[in-house]
């Protein structure tokens, strides 16, 4: 290579790369739209809470591609932390989609993981009552009932292993005790991106 | 610079080594372009896997129920296509550029980052990144892993220092857990730089040894050309003097016998000893050639009849004087031509034939052909039988040994050099055949020549063996040689003695006779006056005979031009035909053969109605021949046989005339000359000489191109056959 030219596009190259690294990188550290959670568990009789036990729910859009990663971490919580809380994972439903939509992958996954419940919430009633927004939303109400944990359990999107979600949940099931605490979850939208009201879907 | 300088200089270790580095970087290149190309093909395999696991892993992006596609799918076809653009550019563009390796190796380890991300970080598609270094060891070139393993580390520094989360999935990290990140990954990067290595010196030991066979067979090259070079040289060397020796002799015993001086048991004894001696060196020279593999073997079609024929014709003689039956009996049907060497076949008869006579004191010497086939490949065995002294079973063996013969007395007895059946196997090796033997001491020998007789599709069986005629010592007194035409001769010859030899022979027969002593003044001589036949030289100073040809005939030279030549291998009689000469006599000269030769090829060539002119018929009147006289063959056609090949030739010729009539009508001068080849062999093997000289004349008149003189010619070959007299036939018209 005896030119210049050579190296000037080797720099554009790497430049180039960078840019697309970094747009993967903030795309995948961009968390999903979370809105404050109830401080006491909500009322309903689709989700039904032992007392003097915790109770885990996790918000898992059907067919959202991210939270296959926090699916699998929850799978690795319960294995953990075996019948130390009730767990949940609901999927909406929504009005007017196809057949596709009442089995999905995700469904099967979160089915298949023991000690977990499913529910499919239609009409996103449990979505609204929990205030949840953003696929693999996962709120934790310890033995009394109060909120000890609020956010995602990746740390990033898509992104499987550890994470400070999981590790806050850990705490409180293994009674290491331990504030309330919140960290960014990484997953679709539930909802049309619209504010939070009673319409919302 | 001398041979043993130019050997020496291969030898040096220096350029030894310099060739080993140089056969080490080719190698290496080679290496290079291979890994590359391969790498660019991996990489186009990666870019459309990462488009496939994309769309398998994350499709689609959610908000409810609207979708858009996923921007993992973006990625992998612009972020990959952008991984995969610039290394696959490189490798078509540069692939031999040092940096198109480093590019490759930096893409291939940002494929991994991007398989991982696209992935969600599965534990699984980390091992992508050891795949990868391990897939770049494949440059043997230790240096190509440091960028990939650059990459990888930082990242991973870089992240563990600033962002924990995204490798270890908590917020807090040890600086000790990125180092041992790291370290993996190091790992195996010093045990692939310990392969790089390894195998780095594996090549460069291979190179050395290339380099060291290269300067060896170079060396071994250049001592065979040597060896090639020196047997040509002392062949000419050798035969050039012995030519003198012996034709000098010969001219004395021919004097001696007019004037009987007393001297001639003195000059026999000198030819003798002069024969001996050159049959001595040939047998020599050959071994040599054959111990060199120089062996030279020109396949051409020949009949296997006239080759032993004519070995019977010369042997007769030798039989006659030991009082022996010199016998000729098919025992099979034979092919009327085979494909061998004609020479090394009429060389390794005459070998046996003469070793049967030799060692035969009475009775017979059979020699019986037979064709076999049935076997792979079709075969022609031929038997010499004799009733001679036979050997013995324990010595059967060494008879093919060089310089080995039967015992010590046969030496004393018989004399010989020991060379000639040892040459005599190596030539039916080499015409794809062998010798054997089968003797009973007391009873006789038999020697069987096994020989390929090549491709015979739609080849012609003659009959089964022909007249006792055939067994008869076939006695027939030479014809006397026809009184030669006058004409002039210009001799180019660089050799003193035989200079004077040849005028002295020639001017004798009453040729007028010009000499020139190297190939530029014989050019010049023959440029300025006319002469009617030039004997060639063809190893002289300044000028050599090949190119003193080419120049004549390029100068539109027609007369005939007799090459003399000490290399007497086919291949070189072919490059003398090739350079324009019309003839060839291999030294040391025959007197007889010389005379001859000159004698046909100037009845051939000088006008038809010159007074000098020799009778075509060979009777030797002393008067000027007239032109209707009969012309006959000069074989001995009182034998079926030869008559039978007379008759056939007449046949043929009445053909060859309508051909040549067609090929001048059509203005062909190719074909004219390819019928004019074949008329002049053919002429000649039938014995009329006279039709072959005028036929060598066609022949250049159609290199020439000269259409009008062809049909002179043709005129001239018409009125000739017209004259021809077989007996008991009818003349032909």
């Amino acid at each position: 290579m005896k030119s210049q030219a050579p190296y000037v596009v080797i720099v554009v190259w790497a430049i180039v790369l960078v840019v697309g690294f970094a747009v993967m990188e903030q795309y995948s550290l961009t968390p999903g739209e979370m809105h404050e959670a109830a401080l006491q568990w909500p009322q309903t009789d689709e989700l039904q809470r032992i007392a003097g036990k915790p109770t885990l729910v996790m918000f898992a859009h059907p067919k959202c591609p991210c939270t296959r990663a926090s699916i699998g971490e929850l799978a690795r919580l319960v294995t953990r932390c075996r019948d130390k809380a009730t767990v949940y994972v609901v999927f909406p439903i929504y009005k007017g989609v196809g057949e596709d939509w009442e089995q999905t992958a995700l469904m099967s996954q979160a089915e298949q993981i023991e000690g977990v419940q499913t529910v499919c919430d239609p009409q996103c009633q449990l979505c609204n009552l929990f205030h949840a927004t953003s696929s693999g939303e996962t709120f934790l109400y310890d033995s009394k009932g109060n909120l000890a944990y609020h956010g995602g359990i990746t740390s990033s999107r898509g992104h499987a292993g550890d994470s400070a979600g999981q590790d806050a949940i850990l705490s409180v099931l293994m009674q290491r005790g331990g504030r309330v605490s919140s960290h960014p979850v990484f997953g679709c939208s539930l909802v049309h991106l619209r504010p939070l009201d009673n319409e919302s879907q | 610079m001398t041979r043993d300088a130019t050997i020496d200089s291969y030898h040096s270790s220096e350029s030894i080594q310099q060739r080993a580095q140089t056969l080490f970087s080719q190698q290496q290149e080679q290496v290079f372009r291979h890994t590359n190309k391969m790498f660019a093909v991996l990489m186009i395999l990666q870019w459309l896997l990462a488009v496939a696991v994309a769309f398998y892993f994350a499709p689609l992006t959610w908000n409810a129920t609207e979708s858009e596609v996923h921007i993992h799918v973006w990625l992998a076809v612009l972020l990959g296509g952008a991984i995969t653009a610039l290394p696959v550019y490189l490798v078509i563009s540069e692939p031999r550029a040092v940096p198109t390796r480093y590019v490759m190796s930096v893409a291939q380890v940002l494929f991994s980052c991007l398989f991982i991300h696209l992935m969600g970080g599965r534990i699984e598609a980390h091992f992508h990144v050891f795949g990868s270094l391990a897939f770049l060891a494949m440059y043997r070139d230790w240096k190509v892993l440091i960028p990939a393993t650059v990459i990888v580390t930082v990242d991973h520094l870089i992240r563990g220092l600033f962002w924990p989360e995204s490798v270890y999935g908590v917020s807090t990290a040890t600086l000790l857990r990125s180092f041992e990140h790291a370290a993996w990954v190091l790992f195996e990067v010093f045990f692939l730089t310990l392969s790089c290595r390894n195998s780095i010196r594996e090549i460069q030991e291979g190179a050395s040894r290339r380099a060291e066979l290269e300067v060896t067979k170079h060396a071994a090259e250049a001592a065979d050309r040597a060896k090639s070079q020196f047997l040509a040289n002392m062949s000419h060397e050798i035969r050039t003097p012995l030519n003198g020796i012996l034709g000098f002799t010969d001219l004395m015993l021919k004097e001696d016998s007019q004037r009987e001086s007393g001297y001639r048991p003195y000059l026999e004894s000198l030819r003798t000893s002069g024969r001996h001696l050159l049959v001595l060196i040939n047998d020599i020279l050959d071994l040599s050639k054959i111990e060199a593999g120089q062996m030279q073997i020109e396949m051409t079609r020949c009949s296997p009849h006239s080759v032993i024929s004519e070995v019977m014709s010369v042997m007769r003689v030798q039989a006659q004087e030991k009082s022996l039956n010199l016998e000729y009996n098919w025992q099979s049907r034979m092919p009327k031509s085979i494909e061998t060497d004609e020479v090394r076949l009429r060389q390794l008869i005459m070998n046996l034939v003469g070793n049967a006579i030799k060692f035969t004191e009475r009775g017979c010497v059979k020699v019986e052909p037979r064709f076999d086939i049935i076997g792979e490949a079709p075969m022609l065995y031929i038997d010499v039988i004799d009733t001679g002294i036979g050997i013995a079973a324990g010595n059967q063996a060494h008879i093919f040994k060089p310089f080995s013969q039967a015992d010590g007395s046969v030496v004393r007895r018989f004399g010989g050099t020991g060379l000639g059946l040892t040459i005599s196997r190596q030539i039916a090796h080499a015409l794809g055949g062998d010798l054997t033997v089968k003797s009973k001491p007391g009873y006789g020998t038999t020697f069987t020549a096994k020989v390929s007789t090549g491709l015979l599709a739609n080849a012609q069986l003659l009959a089964e063996p022909l007249s006792d005629a055939l067994n008869t010592t076939m006695a027939k007194s030479p014809r006397n040689r026809s009184r030669m035409a006058t004409g002039k001769v210009l001799l180019v010859e660089d050799g003193e003695i035989n200079r004077k030899l040849i005028v002295t022979i020639l001017a004798a027969e009453g040729l007028e006779i010009a000499t020139a002593e190297n190939g530029q003044v014989g050019v010049e001589m023959a440029l300025e006056q006319k002469y009617d036949l030039i004997l060639m030289d063809m190893q002289m100073p300044v000028m050599d005979g090949y190119t003193a040809a080419r120049r004549l005939r390029n100068e539109g030279l027609t007369a005939p031009i007799i090459a003399l030549t000490a290399h007497a291998m086919n291949g070189d009689k072919q490059k003398c035909i090739s350079a324009g000469c019309t003839g060839y006599l291999s030294k040391p000269i025959d007197i007889d053969v010389l005379v001859k030769t000159v004698g046909e090829t100037l009845e051939g060539y000088l006008p038809m109605n010159s007074e000098s002119k020799a009778s075509a018929h060979g009777e030797s009147t002393g008067e000027p021949v007239e032109e209707d006289l009969p012309i006959t063959s000069s074989l001995p056609t009182e034998n079926p046989v030869f008559a039978a090949i007379a008759i056939e030739f007449v046949e043929f010729l009445e053909q060859q005339l309508e051909e040549i009539r067609n090929a001048i009508d059509c203005n062909n001068s190719e074909e004219l000359g390819r019928i004019a080849h074949t008329l002049k062999g053919t002429a000649g093997s039938a014995g009329f000489a006279s039709f072959s000289a005028l036929a060598v004349r066609l022949e250049l008149i159609a290199k020439s191109r000269d259409i009008e003189a062809a049909s002179e010619l043709l005129d001239k070959l018409t009125e000739l056959a017209g004259r021809i007299e077989l007996p008991e036939l009818e003349v032909c018209k």
